[in-house]
């Protein structure tokens, strides 16, 4: 029995956990109190994610023969997949990636692809746009929730996000008041509110956004939120901050995409459509697309070759005519950039199974 | 042999390695190199001082990793032994909540304890690491990376720094003003396990000697033989001595004693503020899930939940479940509280159901041999 550091991939929130192995598997999880985030606290997703990951877990190369997966070698799947690279232009190969890679990962990706001229890369960000474009933007980190004087939550961040939760909490217990909005009127987070605005489209919300909450905003004010229908949202929320000169404090959906911005375009869901529309040849790395909002309305049938670069057998992987096993989150060692922008770096907890490849190793043989 | 010793490692090395003389050290040595255990279960320092994390070791080499202690460590090792260690033979080092623990589930035979070595330590209380950093740079206004060493000593919170120079500030003042030691820790009335084999501290000790009490048949066995083999040394503690531990012991207990009445009384939530409090709840089972008690295959709370909307959460039904069905075993460990991600005080309504429990039973949870009297294992 070992306990090991790491940090945990289940959202971006960046929360330290230990992971449990026996015998070389990991079976269990344990408080890590020193880790400055959370301090031993985690949601019972983080708690979980050991184990769902483990479910479907693939690790060995597939291949598609009449219709059927079937295992695989991996020096003829090298080969198929070369063949194919090699048989098609540069503009006509796209990678979709996620957010759920290490910054070393998606480094490594970055100069396959600019190697090969490929440029047709990005990942699915719910909606979420690069902040590199929002330079002037004030973006809260944790520390400021508990310095600040109001905070105005949209989505049920409580439950969603329970380490972010807490502060809020904290905060709550010094007297901060907070107010929220939802698409539901009865969530967690809403019955621990001030004041609660149920809406049914977040666009219009924003466009008659509320005086009371624009009253209460100021530059020691955070608005905290987990949701984006459109990338438009997030522009109006910008306008709404500016002219408060409030803080803004965007909880982004995967353990590392804050730190996937750094490397890859983040796309919305329109975007993602025309890259897949542009491309005859798609690698997807641990992009499970089926999965994403509006994702069945995605057609990934009609490519000449389909790559899943994948953990598990999923809706995704499971349809395309090659898949390559990899490391799961807690067989390798890397840094995630959590949705304040802080980096963290983790060890492997676990050797990865023989039969899989590392990242870095499948991007040097293609 | 007499109940209190002196003990002390005869490895030099050890010896100043080790707190109070590298004892515990050369014990758990001896125990795996005379392969008298499969393996050691003991707390080491991870990435610092502030990090304390349980080690399975069974290398007699990597035992050093575990020399010293550390506050910075507010740990649960029993479930540990029952979930991975249960079919080892097994020592472990354990502080009071430890080993309260393993006596509820060895009660529930969650394993056997012929197969363990129950080394206990004298505990004055845990301290968490974040705000014990904290806590260094506000009242000792030092760098918390700068120091290498810290110990509860004579009332104070002592550190030691890189420069080789101490700094001490009582303890009492830390608390008064909210920090200083966990509050489970705070108002926890066991300082001295005695539901162990032997029980080591500094408590009345010689400088560079380990006080330690023999309490069990095997407690007296380990001794005479990491002593035989040249593991140990041992000599008879003064009068004086046992008296001066005796005392520590007792002001340690009157000063809980002090904080149990302001934390479960005085200043116990009111009803209001746990209506607060359980909206709060988000379901995550963590307190549950942690619980070193709660142990059930099959978890009648999620019967509950089955079939049911989650949002927002019925907090009272959960709590109330896990109220009935575990609080009369409540140890006063606190992990359910550590844990919870929305500060819900949880271990004060667990901890004040068993006093009011003991009050009404007699039972004494983690430390009267008998199960519970309402215990029914057939129900469970």
């Amino acid at each position: 029995m070992l306990i090991k550091h790491t940090i945990c991939s289940f959202c971006s929130v960046g929360c330290g956990i230990n992971l449990i192995s026996n015998n070389g598997k990991v079976v269990g999880t344990y408080p890590y109190k020193k880790h400055p985030i959370n301090e031993g606290k985690n949601c019972l997703r983080g708690r979980s994610s050991y184990k769902d990951i483990q479910e479907n877990r693939i690790i060995v190369p597939h291949q598609k023969q009449q219709n059927k997966l079937v295992e695989s070698s991996w020096e003829d799947a090298f080969s198929l997949i070369n063949e194919s690279l090699k048989s098609h232009s540069q503009d006509e190969i796209g990678i979709v990636v996620s957010g759920e890679l290490t910054n070393e990962e998606n480094a490594i990706i970055k100069n396959f692809a600019e190697s090969r001229g490929i440029k047709n890369i990005g990942f699915y960000s719910h909606n979420f746009p690069n902040f590199k474009g929002y330079d002037d933007l004030s973006f809260a980190n944790y520390e400021d929730l508990k310095n600040a004087n109001f905070l105005f939550i949209i989505g049920n961040i409580i439950v969603d996000n329970p380490l972010i939760g807490r502060r809020v909490f904290m905060a709550k217990d010094n007297g901060v008041p907070v107010f929220s909005a939802d698409y539901s009127d009865l969530t967690t987070t809403s019955i621990n509110s001030d004041k609660h605005f149920k809406f049914f489209s977040f666009s219009d919300f924003l466009d008659e956004f509320p005086n009371e909450i624009k009253n209460e905003l100021n530059k020691d004010s955070i608005i905290i939120f987990n949701i984006l229908e459109s990338i438009d949202n997030f522009d109006k929320l910008v306008e709404i901050v500016k002219k408060s000169n409030s803080k803004i404090l965007p909880v982004l959906p995967g353990s590392n995409s804050f730190g996937t911005m750094n490397y890859f375009l983040p796309l919305d869901k329109n975007e993602l459509k025309e890259l897949l529309s542009k491309i005859k040849v798609l690698i997807t790395v641990e992009a499970d697309i089926l999965t994403y909002d509006d994702g069945d309305n995605i057609n990934l049938h009609n490519f000449d070759s389909f790559i899943a670069i994948d953990t598990s057998l999923n809706g995704t992987s499971s349809i395309a005519d090659t898949i390559l096993p990899t490391s799961l989150w807690f067989e390798k060692s890397g840094t995630f950039t959590n949705t304040v922008g802080t980096n963290q770096s983790f060890e492997k907890v676990i050797e990865a199974p023989e039969t899989t490849n590392s990242i870095e190793h499948i991007f040097s043989e293609l | 042999m007499s109940k209190f010793l002196e003990i002390r490692s005869k490895n030099k090395d050890i010896c100043t390695l080790g707190e109070c003389g590298g004892s515990i050290t050369s014990i758990l040595q001896y125990l795996l190199e005379t392969k008298v255990v499969d393996g050691v279960l003991n707390i080491k320092k991870y990435d610092d001082i502030y990090d304390g994390v349980p080690v399975f070791i069974t290398d007699p080499k990597e035992i050093l990793e575990t020399a010293g202690s550390l506050h910075c460590a507010p740990t649960m090792v029993a479930d540990l032994i029952s979930e991975y260690l249960d079919d080892k033979k097994l020592a472990v080092v354990v502080k009071p909540c430890d080993a309260m623990a393993i006596n509820e589930l060895v009660k529930r035979n969650r394993f056997n304890s012929e197969n363990l070595f129950i080394i206990g330590l004298n505990c004055g209380g845990t301290l968490m690491p974040e705000p014990a950093q904290r806590m260094f740079e506000l009242f000792y206004d030092l760098n918390p990376e700068d120091i290498i060493k810290e110990e509860i000593d004579k009332g104070q919170i002592i550190v030691l720094l890189k420069d080789g120079t101490e700094k001490g500030v009582k303890i009492d003042e830390l608390e008064e003003k909210g920090w200083g030691r966990r509050e489970n820790c705070q108002r926890c009335e066991v300082k001295i396990p005695r539901n162990t084999d032997i029980v080591c501290g500094n408590w009345g000790a010689t400088e560079g000697w380990t006080f330690t009490e023999v309490i069990s048949e095997k407690g007296v066995k380990l001794i005479n033989d990491a002593v035989k083999d040249g593991f140990i040394e041992s000599k008879t503690p003064s009068d004086k001595q046992i008296e001066i531990r005796a005392k520590l012991e007792k002001i340690m207990e009157k000063l809980a004693d002090k904080f149990q009445k302001k934390q479960l009384n005085t200043e116990y939530p009111s009803i209001e503020k746990w209506d607060e409090y359980w909206n709060r709840c988000i379901e995550c089972y963590g307190c549950r899930d942690v619980c070193p008690i709660c142990w059930c295959n099959e978890c009648e709370i999620e019967r509950f939940f089955e079939n049911e909307s989650l949002t927002p959460p019925d907090p009272l039904t959960f709590q109330g479940v896990r109220l009935t069905h575990m609080s009369f075993s409540c140890i006063n460990c606190g992990q359910c509280e550590d844990v919870c991600p929305v500060h819900i005080p949880l271990s004060k309504i667990y901890y004040k159901a068993q006093k009011n429990y003991r009050e009404n039973t007699g039972y004494i949870a983690g430390i009267t041999d008998e199960l519970p009297p309402l215990y029914s294992p057939e129900n469970e």
